[in-house]
């Protein structure tokens, strides 16, 4: 039987104490007296007390201790990033100084070693092995990951990032509008497409394997990662390679892989691991097959189920219909593909040349507008060039570019102005950014220089 | 004046020695201390999770935004000054955090823990107080929730939490009356919620109890 508690003496009375209203103390004692003979008033009173005294402690979930010291140690490891990245560029007030940042890189090494000594003295055996996959990451050597590029919107578990950022296994990379291109370990280069999302599965001494949730990623890998692996899981099924570059899409109705380099190894639950080479493509849905990148010529499929032990022999396959990868990208793609290449060599000039001929010969292409702000960044860090970088930064201001990117834009404006000495222009812009993108990291940088302006102003 | 030694456990008898031994970790942390920083997460962490589900609900993203307010209060340590308890120093800045990434995320859920059959099931046919409690409490925060960012949270920041009206104008950059009515709307329809909810309408009854 449903009752209902329609008595509203002592909710009217609870509506005044809630809002910290003073109470006559006759009314005080009136509300005590109703308490004490009607039920459903005094229960009510009850539970809300008993929600007062336990709700922090009832509501949350449990958490295994695992999960808990893995938690922790990722909010250390971000927090440390952070601060690094931060100062390495310079431009973001924080209470920790470069030279302790550094201490702090280093002493996290040396503590992750005490931690993982107490497990062992704790007898903690049984799950130390567990618990290695978590502290890997911090060791000294060459399985570590980091944010090589970011621009536009990208997120870790929605918190932005920024260049040199580190990474670290179990990190669900968002980018919404814009790219990010990761290194994972010194030999993998990940380079993720607008609207995408990807999870760092693992991350150690084995190799490295990315889960892709949707969205592209086109990965780069050295051929000498041997005997390391890399894996790009999807909902569709995993993509292992060794030695080449590749793209993985996974799109509304498929999930397809193209292979530009080396050779690919596709696994799909319930079939046999077939390989896939390079300037081939194939959509893991276990029914379509091997398809030609580049060239378009009438054919057969040849390669169903072939086995990886088959690698050597693709190569030497006839091309087939492109029906379902696209071909050869256009020049404009290419170019851009050409300038990331060199910007992750760390081939400054070469990477800016490539950007000024895809804006000289392609100024109304999406790839030259976006790459004026690549061009910019590049001329302000890397060339010392401020005044080029500026005219950079205006142009693709003028040209109405991205929405995302007005922002690294004007960010790039305000530093080129400061690296000018331009004070009251670089007020201006940082006023700008601040305006128009006010929850953006660039607008929190914008107003820790504008106070450090005026604070030196003030003197 | 304490020192933060990582030898040693803080170990405190008076209001003002912790004080002062909260303020030497915190020190210690903004100096890039690793040990000092491992060790105020690992001492807060609780803490800021059982916040962060309070004020956010036990939505798919809680944990997510108890991480980010972890993360905050690390980078804001030393900005610590000791002048009131480190644990209303980071709460604060836990509570701002959460308010901050629930109204940023527009797909925020604040989720139901239990359907109302499920509770039934254990609620009446378990005689465990501690169990009827949860259930009791459970219930309680899906009907806060139920009210929305604008009268849920003021109510559970001053019921679950216990600040008052002016903290929370502070904490959710509120006018002081406007968070004043919200709260007295929002208990009233608290009041209402529970009048109309079968699961305390049958407590009230004592069915099965």
């Amino acid at each position: 039987m449903m009752t209902r508690h329609d008595c509203k003496i002592a909710s009217r009375i609870w509506e005044d104490t809630i809002a910290e209203k003073r109470l006559p103390e006759a009314l005080e004692s009136f509300v005590a007296d109703h308490l004490e003979h009607c039920t459903p008033c005094r229960t009510e009173d009850e539970w809300i007390s008993l929600y007062q005294t336990k709700a922090p402690e009832l509501l949350v979930p449990p958490l295994d201790e695992l999960k808990r010291r893995r938690r922790i140690e990722d909010a250390l490891a971000r927090a440390a990033a952070e601060t690094s990245a931060a100062v390495g560029t310079g431009k973001t007030k924080s209470p920790f100084s470069a030279k302790r940042v550094l201490f702090g890189a280093v002493a996290a090494v040396v503590v992750m070693g005490l931690v993982l000594g107490v497990l062992i003295e704790d007898g903690a055996a049984p799950e130390l092995a567990r618990n290695e996959e978590i502290f890997q990451v911090t060791k000294a050597g060459p399985y570590h990951g980091e944010f090589l590029e970011v621009s536009g919107d990208v997120t870790v578990r929605r918190v932005p990032v920024s260049q040199g950022a580190a990474l670290i296994p179990g990190s669900r990379i968002s980018v919404a509008d814009g790219r990010a291109v990761l290194g994972l370990t010194t030999k993998i280069h990940l380079n993720i497409e607008s609207n995408s999302e990807i999870e760092v599965s693992e991350l150690g001494a084995k190799g490295a394997e990315i889960t892709l949730n949707f969205g592209g990623v086109r990965a780069r890998v050295d051929p000498t990662l041997k005997p390391l692996s890399f894996t790009v899981s999807t909902r569709a099924g995993r993509v292992t390679v060794s030695g080449t570059e590749f793209v993985v899409r996974d799109e509304k109705d498929r999930v397809w892989v193209g292979v530009f380099e080396g050779s690919v190894r596709v696994t799909e639950p319930g079939r046999r691991p077939r390989a896939v080479s390079a300037g081939f493509g194939t959509v893991l849905d276990g029914t379509e097959i091997l398809t030609a990148l580049d060239e378009a010529e009438a054919g057969e499929v040849s390669h169903e189920e072939a086995s990886h032990e088959e690698v050597s022999h693709l190569d030497a396959k006839t091309p087939v219909s492109n029906r379902t990868i696209p071909s050869e990208p256009p020049a404009p793609e290419n170019l851009l593909r050409r300038a990331h290449a060199l910007r992750l060599e760390g081939n400054w000039r070469g990477a800016a040349k490539i950007y000024q001929r895809l804006c000289r010969e392609y100024p109304n292409s999406n790839e030259a507008v976006t790459s004026l702000v690549s061009l910019g960044q590049i001329q302000l860090r890397n060339l010392s060039k401020p005044k080029a970088a500026l005219s950079s930064f205006d142009r693709y201001l003028k040209k109405g570019g991205q929405k995302d990117l007005a922002r690294e834009a004007l960010d790039g404006k305000a530093q080129a102005y400061r690296a000018m000495g331009k004070r009251t222009q670089e007020i201006s812009v940082l006023e700008q950014v601040i305006a128009q993108f006010p929850s953006s990291v660039q607008a929190r940088r914008a107003k820790e220089r504008l106070q450090t302006l005026n604070a030196d102003n003030a003197l | 004046m304490a020192v933060w030694n990582h030898e040693k456990i803080i170990c405190v008898e008076t209001e003002k020695e912790q004080l002062e031994a909260e303020f030497a970790l915190t020190q210690a942390c903004a100096c890039g201390d690793d040990e000092a920083m491992r060790r105020l997460a690992a001492m807060l962490f609780d803490r800021v999770r059982a916040l962060t589900y309070t004020v956010a609900g036990s939505g798919p993203d809680s944990d997510d935004y108890a991480q980010i307010a972890l993360i905050e209060i690390l980078r804001a340590a030393g900005s610590f000054r000791g002048e009131s308890s480190l644990q209303r120093f980071t709460d604060r800045i836990t509570v701002r955090s959460v308010i901050r990434e629930i109204k940023r995320n527009k797909r925020h859920r604040w989720h139901l823990p239990l359907d109302v059959a499920d509770e039934e099931k254990i609620a009446f046919k378990s005689i465990e107080n501690e169990i009827h409690q949860r259930q009791i409490v459970i219930k309680l925060s899906n009907i806060i929730q139920n009210l929305g960012y604008k009268f849920g949270v003021p109510l559970q920041l001053k019921l679950a939490l216990g600040y008052s009206v002016q903290e929370i104008a502070e904490l959710t950059d509120t006018p002081y009356n406007t968070i004043r009515e919200r709260l007295r709307i929002g208990r009233k329809r608290l009041h209402r919620a529970i009048a109309e909810d079968p699961f305390f309408s049958r407590t009230h009854a004592g069915e099965d109890m």
